[in-house]
């Protein structure tokens, strides 16, 4: 007998429902897969044409492969430089918008201070500025200032593009805990000092980590502020990546580059992901 | 363990006086709740005991000692949260251990006190798990262990039971009390639960408005409300205004809106003859057919409602509403006629 047939109709019913939410939820995974999948598989696809062999319509992938791209990209620009420059940015920004942003954020999510919300906004302005109005107006002060082609100066430069992100999160897990886990530390017999190591930083360490990933990936693709105040003295992935664009416009090798300042991003991403719970993440991650 | 003294106590915020004028005395060992409705300055005392608010007028003293501007940190106190507050971050282990560390304890001292306490408590399996891997009553007593196992000179309790459904309520206060006894550590309980602190305490404080109305042990503070606010909040009460028309020793003839009543006030301040006073009595000192108490009081039965052991009556005499229970096999309904005795001790005098 038909196993169905003997099942009551309500449960048929909700069977159908449940089958429909998991199809629409199928349906926006795959969009987003495609979404994300998409320029990745092209870009790989593009830094692999073989500059011998046209990639053309209506081929879907070139019709040979070679390492030609890769090549060019190691042998005619600064990539290696440009890439030690990145990652030695990248870092020192992500410490040094921690520590400022580490106090910024304990009074914003946990004092009450007037005008909290304006200060608040002003803080966040850099992250709704466009990154090169901003630039513009900051090289000048830097220039007043002896920063501007200076190795201080861009990872000043990247503090200020990645704090805002790093408060947000940072404000947010401070605001999230409960004064009474506070009162209690207190109550047996913590002070300040054992207070922050032990209470404080164990309990928004989801959101720091969630800051830092965000600071990280903000100075490695940031490009404004570094073409401004850092080039020609500094190279960085994004500089180096806008040079094969606009006028000088060459896809391969921008592919390249592409790939080049998108893969370790990825890998970290996942790598972090391993030490957090996922939901903690996404829980730190919400924005505004 | 030490005694506890609060003397003048007052704490304002801003403009809003929360503790007004208290002075409070508690012995070594004993078992103290703080009874008041919301916004009574229950919780504000006790949050000033533990130093987290400092008084504005008026001493804390922890023996002899002046506790005033001594920090939260720095005072023998352990308080169990109404949220419980355990660090979601850390093991049932390391939350008890807690204490102990800041109290520098040597860890092989440490593990003995730990060991013990959570035995008392049955949470020997649980040392390795998060407190949100825990239930409710789990993490209550995770709480109650992580604040005796300092051993401290003053238990604070602020309502600590009230996320608890009401089964596990009982049974935990039953484990606080027998703890506490066994320990004889000074302990405070703050709660707005009348039953609770009934239940739990060797004396009762009823606060209202950051005043105290009436200190007394559990059975002073049910049979003799010494206020009007006291009776109306502890139990239910009947509550009159009446004229003393004659005083004979400690009995007085009373004239109530509904009828003339004999009141002993015997232990109590005997009223003038001409006087005005308020007084009070249980519905359950309303005697079913008692014909042999002192005053006598028939009335109409407006409702009657059936609790099994007992039923719940409302009822009218001349004119005058009054609650009564019946604890009398005989089913009663709503306009039935019923006659009562009320014993003439069953009064209480209340003070505005």
């Amino acid at each position: 007998m038909d196993k169905t047939m003997a099942m009551p109709l309500y449960l048929i019913k909700k069977r159908r429902i449940k089958r429909f939410y998991l199809m629409i939820t199928l349906f926006f995974v795959i969009i987003q897969l495609l979404w994300v999948g998409i320029p990745i598989f092209m870009a790989i696809m593009w830094s692999l044409v073989n500059p011998d062999d046209a990639w053309s319509y209506p081929n879907l992938i070139p019709p040979s492969f070679s390492l030609e791209q890769w090549r060019y990209v190691f042998n005619y620009t600064n990539i290696a430089r440009a890439l030690k420059t990145s990652y030695s940015i990248a870092p020192l920004a992500v410490i040094l918008s921690f520590l400022l942003s580490l106090p910024t954020s304990y009074v914003l999510g946990r004092k009450d201070i007037p005008g909290k919300k304006v200060f608040m906004l002003v803080v966040l302005l850099p992250m709704i500025m466009p990154g090169m109005v901003v630039a513009l107006f900051l090289s000048r002060v830097f220039n007043l200032m002896g920063l501007s082609q200076t190795f201080l100066g861009l990872v000043l430069a990247h503090t200020l593009m990645s704090m805002p992100y790093m408060i947000r999160v940072m404000t947010t897990s401070f605001a999230s805990i409960p004064q009474d886990v506070i009162d209690a530390a207190e109550n047996l017999g913590a002070g300040t000092f054992v207070k922050i190591k032990d209470i404080f930083l164990p309990m928004i360490r989801p959101g720091l980590i969630a800051g830092m990933i965000f600071a990280f990936t903000t100075s490695i693709e940031e490009f404004n502020l570094t073409f401004i105040i850092g080039t020609p003295t500094f190279e960085t992935i994004p500089t180096i990546l806008y040079s094969f664009m606009g006028y000088n416009f060459i896809r391969t090798n921008a592919s390249v580059v592409s790939l080049l300042m998108m893969t370790p991003n990825i890998i970290m991403l996942f790598i972090v992901e391993r030490f957090l719970k996922s939901d903690y993440l996404s829980a730190s991650l919400g924005k505004m | 363990m030490a005694t506890l003294k609060l003397t003048n106590l007052v704490k304002h915020f801003d403009d809003v006086v929360a503790v007004d004028h208290i002075d409070l005395e508690v012995a070594d060992g004993e078992f103290v709740t703080l009874l008041g409705p919301s916004g009574c300055g229950k919780t504000t005392t006790l949050r000033t005991i533990a130093g987290f608010y400092y008084p504005d007028e008026g001493e804390v003293y922890f023996g002899d000692r002046i506790m005033n501007n001594i920090p939260p940190n720095k005072r023998d106190t352990a308080m169990c949260f109404q949220s419980y507050a355990l660090f979601p971050h850390m093991s049932v282990w390391d939350n008890i251990s807690f204490g102990l560390k800041m109290r520098k304890m040597p860890a092989s001292e440490q593990k003995i006190k730990i060991e013990r306490v959570m035995e008392m408590l049955s949470l020997s399996e649980l040392g390795k798990r998060k407190p949100g891997q825990l239930s409710g009553g789990q993490q209550q007593r995770v709480a109650l262990a992580r604040s005796i196992v300092t051993e401290p000179e003053v238990l604070l309790f602020d309502e600590p039971l009230s996320n608890l459904d009401a089964k596990l309520r009982v049974q935990v206060r039953v484990e606080i009390r027998e703890m506490q006894k066994r320990l004889g550590i000074t302990a405070i309980y703050v709660t707005h639960d009348q039953d609770e602190a009934l239940a739990i305490s060797d004396r009762i404080v009823i606060m209202e408005q950051g005043r105290i109305e009436q200190i007394g042990d559990p059975y002073t503070i049910y049979r003799h409300p010494e206020t009007q606010f006291v009776a109306g909040f502890i139990g239910l009460a009947n509550i009159f205004d009446g004229v003393v028309l004659e005083v004979e020793g400690t009995r007085c003839t009373v004239q109530a809106p509904f009828g003339n009543v004999l009141i002993n006030a015997e232990g109590q301040e005997v009223p003038h003859k001409g006087a005005t006073i308020h007084f009070s009595w249980r519905p359950e000192d309303m005697k079913i057919r008692d014909r042999t108490s002192k005053n006598q009081i028939t009335g109409n039965v407006l409702q009657a409602v059936f609790m099994g052991d007992i039923t719940d009556l409302f009822i009218e005499v001349n004119g005058y509403k009054m609650r009564a229970q019946s604890d009398d096999e005989a089913k009663i309904v709503a306009g039935d006629s019923v006659s009562f005795g009320i014993a003439e001790h069953a009064f209480s005098i209340l003070r505005e």
